[in-house]
């Protein structure tokens, strides 16, 4: 399975999409933390005054659906470019592959998050400095938010092999997810309790971000947990039950 | 014992019968040719063997399992599909080297295959700028990367030049020579009629016939073709003598079920002049299903190539 994985993330990195997509996540993490400070003032959320405003600041660079989409296309786009063929003809259990890339994909998304993280500190604390605020989390808050940034980006890239497994369908399946929000929310405002554990909420709240619905992160964390296990499970099924002509 | 064997396999489409309660073996060391015209259910037969396509009944084998279970199935099988599957924003070389750690071959044995197949100028240039010969080639010796038993190729022969299909020809007989086994499918019989040593013949899914390719090719069906001076009363004389004989527009006399040494005597017997006289062979997959079914192959082979180019260059 190590091998698998590796194997994945060689795959990806080989690839010319990995780099645009990884200086794009950097460059919109960039742009998050810029346009946090520059809106401050407007916002309540994030007002830079307030601990909050604070949290909003790291936390606005975290690359969710940039990392939901590579994990779509990173099995979606097997069959899109019919490399599906040779990856089954090398590894014919077929719910290997699909975990295999799971893991993958959450490392990705990891890594992601790292740079973005990275990006992020070199952006915000010198303009913190700048302006004279303080920065009012302390080191250890902030490495608690970092680190929940990371594993809200590592269950992204889980979560986006799931749908991709599920559907093979790129377009489709990246649409689904970028359009699966507008439901999402409208099912939330109707019903508050539910709207709460749905993905975009719980996601939401693993990566620290202001979320519309309050949730402890650990129930978020289980949440998540059980949309990447569920949706995988659905895709690994499909998978196996799949003609590849 | 059998390297590959297929047992009353069907596949259904949606409904829609693919194959058809086919059975085959294919014996170790040998070159065998899957022959059928488009939609003669040859993919679908090679793509179930390899685990690609689910059975709906019976089964496809290859060392006695079904290849998902088998433990280093690229070491087993070496195969070219259509589609090959390479990423085509990747290198070709790139595209190599996952090949090789998925098998964990050594880096160097990819540059030492590209060196082999001509590709060693175009290895850092990207898949999609690949030619249809390049792809093919590159498709080769990505089967070729994990030194596997068996190759299987379905119509590996689309897309190269003659000197492609030459070359193909030469690395599958090493490869057969070597103790390997093949199965190869097309729907062009001169591309594979130096090649393979067995056909199996599709049609609609089902076996038509399995047999070393020269009882195809040879017996009564063969035809002689004579050019002489007056062709209609040759025939009479033909038929006078128990010969099915006819004329065709072209004002040839085709003689069937014979052997020319009985034509050639009786023309000299009674004194008809022969000016041209050429045994003809079955020579594509329409005289084969000729031959076989009396009938033409159910779909029409595409337009290009021609179906009845043989290949005359060995």
């Amino acid at each position: 399975m190590i091998a698998l994985v590796r194997l994945e993330l060689f795959k990806f990195r080989t690839t010319r999409m990995a780099m645009w997509f990884f200086t794009a996540s950097l460059g919109l993490a960039a742009i998050g933390v810029l346009s946090t400070i520059a809106s401050s003032s407007n916002l309540p959320l994030s007002d830079l005054h307030t601990e909050q405003g604070m949290r909003s600041l790291f936390t606005a660079g975290v690359p969710g659906a940039v990392v939901v989409i590579l994990g779509i296309i990173g099995i979606s786009g097997e069959y899109r470019n019919a490399t599906i063929t040779a990856t089954l003809l090398a590894t014919p259990q077929r719910w290997r592959v699909v975990v295999a890339k799971m893991i993958a994909y959450a490392i990705v998304g990891m890594a992601f998050a790292v740079g973005a993280s990275a990006v992020t500190l070199a952006v915000a604390l010198p303009a913190l400095a700048i302006k004279g605020l303080p920065l009012l989390l302390s080191g250890l808050d902030l490495v608690k938010l970092l680190g929940r940034s990371f594993l809200a980006s590592a269950f992204a890239g889980a979560y986006g092999v799931g749908i991709g497994a599920t559907i093979k369908n790129q377009v489709v399946a990246i649409v689904v997810a970028l359009l699966s929000g507008i439901p999402e929310a409208i099912l939330a405002n109707l019903l508050p309790k539910v709207g709460r554990f749905l993905p975009t909420n719980a996601a939401t709240i693993l990566s620290g971000r202001p979320a519309a619905f309050e949730l402890a992160l650990w129930v978020a964390i289980l949440v998540e947990l059980g949309y990447v296990v569920v949706l995988n499970t659905l895709g690994i099924w499909l998978t196996e039950h799949r003609d590849i002509t | 014992m059998t390297v590959i064997e297929v047992d009353r396999l069907t596949k259904r489409f949606r409904g829609q019968v693919a194959v058809d309660d086919l059975s085959f073996a294919v014996a170790p060391g040998s070159i065998t040719g899957l022959l059928g015209p488009n939609g003669a259910g040859k993919t679908t037969t090679l793509r179930t063997l390899l685990g690609l396509v689910n059975a709906t009944s019976g089964s496809a084998l290859i060392e006695g399992r079904p290849y998902r279970d088998l433990e280093k199935p690229l070491a087993a099988v070496g195969a070219v599909l259509e589609n090959s599957g390479f990423y085509p924003g990747r290198t070709g070389r790139d595209n190599l080297r996952v090949v090789a750690r998925s098998v964990g071959a050594p880096e160097s044995r990819v540059d030492e295959l590209l060196e082999r197949v001509d590709l060693t100028e175009a290895r850092n240039k990207r898949y999609l700028a690949y030619s249809l010969g390049m792809r093919q080639r590159l498709a080769l010796v990505a089967a070729l990367l994990p030194a596997p038993r068996i190759l299987i190729l379905d119509e590996p022969a689309n897309g190269l030049d003659p000197q492609g299909i030459r070359w193909l020809r030469e690395l599958l007989r090493s490869f057969a020579s070597d103790g390997g086994t093949v199965l190869i499918s097309s729907h062009v019989l001169a591309e594979i009629s130096q090649t393979v040593e067995d056909v199996i013949v599709l049609s609609r899914g089902r076996l038509l016939a399995q047999a070393p390719l020269e009882e195809l090719l040879a017996g009564p069906a063969a035809a002689i073709k004579i050019r002489t001076k007056d062709a209609r009363s040759f025939v009479e004389l033909l038929s006078a003598n128990g010969i099915r004989a006819e004329v065709g527009t072209d004002e040839r006399v085709t003689v069937f079920d014979t052997v020319a040494e009985t034509v050639g005597d009786l023309a000299a017997a009674h004194a008809v002049p022969i000016y041209e006289m050429a045994a003809e062979g079955v020579a594509s997959l329409e005289d084969v299903f000729l031959k076989l079914t009396g009938e033409l192959p159910p779909q029409p082979p595409p337009i290009w190539p021609p179906p009845n180019v043989s290949s005359k260059d060995s």
